[in-house]
């Protein structure tokens, strides 16, 4: 998301956040909100101040209804290739499901979030698991640290710079 | 804009081609390559095609100005092959197919894998949209 899309979400999400703070407010019994509101009606002049900010609301609104419109999912994306023919890129969406995919292969783990992050020597992945306790943490690290070097490369064709497993937790229902 | 686009004289006049018929032949090739999975449009795409209206140019963008045309796909690849091959294959059909129908010159295919999902749930995907023929 470019900058200006992310400023004009957070614009929009604080004015969404006051805005059902205020609903929430007034459907607990306090009222102040809807004094303000008329207040704000009150005169010709507020009535004005009003209008623009729910012309900006509006103008906000559209913008982030075209923006979600016109952008094809996952651009967040590393190249693969770049050469005569055109570049080839994939999303970090996309390496994720080769990552998830992959650690199926590797027995003890119960849960797995990858965080894919890209540097100049290439991939680098963080693996936050849940393995099984009964499972030797160094040899689960290495296998997985194995199996997801190997799909990344062959699957993605993605160089790896590194691989990071982080143990997170044990599965304490295991036998 | 649309004196920037290319076009085909002939003795009669000229052919202009309009960029949404480069996306459809694009589109196309790109989904008859083998392990791609289907094309990935925004969710906007997605959406109006669940409510009936097959858009065979979802996932493509045609920037055709000037004397030649680059072309940006993006794609879903099914899980099992290697994703470099299959982005190889797509950048050849679709140079092929775009080049021999419009006549076109294309200087690039950019590949975007936007994800990567089993055999199964392609076919599922694939299933939801309903064709108009």
């Amino acid at each position: 998301m470019p900058v200006i899309g992310r400023m004009v979400l957070f614009i929009y999400n604080l004015i969404m956040l006051v805005i059902a703070g205020a609903v929430i407010a007034i459907s607990l019994g306090w009222n102040d909100p809807l004094a303000y509101l008329d207040l704000a009606v009150s005169t010709p002049e507020n009535r004005i101040i009003l209008g623009i900010v729910g012309i900006i609301m509006v103008v906000l609104i559209l913008v982030m209804l075209v923006w979600g419109l016109k952008n094809p999912a996952g651009t967040d994306a590393v190249i693969v290739d770049k050469g005569l023919a055109g570049e080839v890129s994939i999303s970090i969406a996309a390496t994720k499901v080769i990552i998830m995919k992959a650690v199926k292969q590797v027995e003890g783990v119960k849960d797995l979030r990858p965080i894919v992050g890209q540097t100049p020597a290439g991939l680098v992945v963080k693996l936050h698991t849940m393995i099984n306790p009964e499972q030797s943490v160094p040899e689960i690290a290495q296998s997985l640290q194995a199996v997801v070097k190997d799909n990344l490369e062959k699957v993605g064709g993605l160089q790896v710079a590194e691989i990071k497993v982080l143990i997170d937790d044990f599965n304490a229902g295991s036998k | 804009m649309e004196n920037n686009k290319p076009e085909i004289p002939n003795d009669l006049g000229v052919i202009r081609i309009a960029d949404e018929v480069v996306s459809t032949v694009a589109g196309l090739a790109a989904v008859e390559v083998e392990g791609v999975a289907t094309m990935s449009g925004g969710w906007g795409t997605d959406l109006v095609e669940k409510l009936g209206k097959r858009n065979l140019g979802k996932g493509i963008k045609v920037d055709a100005t000037g004397e030649q045309t680059i072309i940006d796909i993006f794609i879903v690849i099914e899980f099992g092959y290697a994703i470099p091959k299959v982005a190889e294959n797509v950048q050849r059909e679709v140079k092929l197919a775009v080049e021999t129908m419009t006549g076109l010159t294309v200087a690039a295919v950019n590949v975007h894998v936007v994800s990567v999902m089993t055999k199964k749930a392609a076919a599922e995907a694939n299933e939801g949209m309903i064709d108009p023929n």
